[in-house]
């Protein structure tokens, strides 16, 4: 009688946490390059950009290529990060190297929804990288979704960085 | 004498002593347990899970017996309860369905249902690549082109996954599931066991009384009775204290 009543307990925690997928990776890029979205490149994590990835993040990049779409000076990257448990899906679209789109694609944790808003992600916009790797805007937090804020803003100085990278003449 | 001891207020006073006495340790355990879910994040008792197999077993949580499993030229690709695995190490986690793994030209391509994960031969994440067409099983051509059988057909990559054609030419090989060597089986399931049960549910069983069935919960529900009747009782004692000591005092005066 015990168990089934705690293992009910155990997987309803579980059930609470569950993907929600706002929009595919495809139809970001397709909408960021208005329907004519060029091929792909990758970024390979090197000697030079790992470390200062890992910088960025606070911990290795967790992957050793990233891919982009470039056009002209506008990127697009897609990238996660994890917020407290679960990775957060998020689509960035950089030019001359100014954030000026910042979209959560997916959300996987079971709080700190609250930054997929265009009211917190528009922030972002015209937002760059200072010398030190940080955004030279401040970021206003969301009470109960600091994890998440985090996560966001450690993805938007690391696609800064990584356009930065491939901007390099 | 005999009517002192059997004044209202001397029971009121053996109450409230006894009472106290014997809620005091359950008082102090959901005190501890209370504090201890109050900082949860920072006890990170909500990231870490139960070891214990006399615990896990109280919870009556089994080995998973739910395997998908496919060998590559030289290693294993196992799904256990949401974990994948390279070989006997935890490599991510997804709900997604494990479909299937090939190894060619020195990589790994792992795919599941939403997305592929291209891995170097020691296991090491290269890239994560969703994929917008339902994926159903993977495969390679004689070429060592990857194949994809999707949802919209058959697509092949033959340039580390960035872009796919339709189609493919020649016979294709396509990863099949195969039963786990027993050894490996077992390691995994006590690995996956082990990844089930965060502290934090303990807590909240320990605090409210479930962990001990039915009678825990009568327990706790009771001594949370005792606790009210307790501070109803010691405000009243108080309260008669303080009104006797004010009217002697008055008196004195």
């Amino acid at each position: 009688m015990l168990k089934p009543i705690l293992l009910a307990l155990l997987f309803s925690l579980a059930t609470i946490v569950h993907a929600e997928q706002y929009q595919s990776a495809q139809d970001f890029i397709e909408q960021t390059f208005e329907g004519a979205a060029p091929k792909p490149k990758s970024l390979w994590m090197d000697k030079t950009i790992k470390p200062s990835a890992k910088a960025i993040l606070g911990h290795n990049p967790g992957f050793l290529r990233t891919r982009y779409w470039q056009q002209d000076s506008k990127s697009a990257w897609i990238l996660e990060e994890i917020g407290k448990t679960k990775p957060i899906t998020i689509g960035i679209v950089i030019d001359n190297g100014k954030i000026v789109r910042v979209k959560v694609l997916a959300f996987r944790e079971s709080r700190g929804w609250e930054i997929k808003h265009s009211f917190f992600t528009d922030q972002f916009n015209q937002t760059s990288l200072n010398t030190d790797l940080n955004l030279d805007q401040s970021i206003d937090g969301i009470a109960g979704a600091t994890l998440s804020v985090r996560a966001l803003t450690r993805i938007a100085r690391l696609a800064l960085y990584f356009d930065r990278q491939i901007q390099k003449p | 004498m005999n009517k002192a001891r059997k004044s209202p207020w001397r029971i009121l006073y053996k109450f409230h002593r006894y009472s106290g006495l014997c809620v005091a340790v359950i008082a102090i355990f959901l005190a501890l347990t209370g504090i201890a879910l109050n900082h949860t994040e920072d006890l990170q008792l909500d990231i870490r899970f139960v070891k214990s197999a006399a615990l896990l077993d109280w919870y009556g949580i089994d080995a998973e017996i739910n395997i998908a499993a496919y060998k590559t030229k030289h290693h294993w690709l196992t799904q256990l309860s949401g974990q994948v695995y390279f070989d006997a190490h935890p490599l991510a986690k997804t709900e997604a369905f494990l479909l299937g793994a090939i190894e060619t030209n020195g990589f790994i391509v792992i795919a599941h249902s939403g997305f592929l994960t291209l891995l170097t031969e020691q296991g090491q994440v290269i890239e994560k690549i969703e994929q917008s067409r339902r994926v159903q099983r993977i495969g390679i051509d004689p070429t060592g082109a990857i194949i994809i059988d999707s949802s919209e057909g058959i697509y092949s990559s033959s340039d580390g996954l960035l872009s796919w054609q339709p189609g493919a030419s020649g016979s294709i090989i396509w990863a099949t599931a195969a039963p786990l060597p027993k050894q490996l089986k077992q390691q995994l399931q006590q690995l996956t066991r082990q990844q089930i049960l965060p502290y934090e549910r303990v807590m909240l069983d320990l605090h409210s009384g479930r962990l001990f069935g039915k009678a825990g919960v009568f327990i706790v529900d009771l001594s949370g009775v005792f606790l009210i009747l307790l501070a109803i009782s010691g405000t009243w004692i108080w309260l008669r204290h303080k009104l006797k000591s004010l009217y002697h005092k008055r008196r004195n005066h």
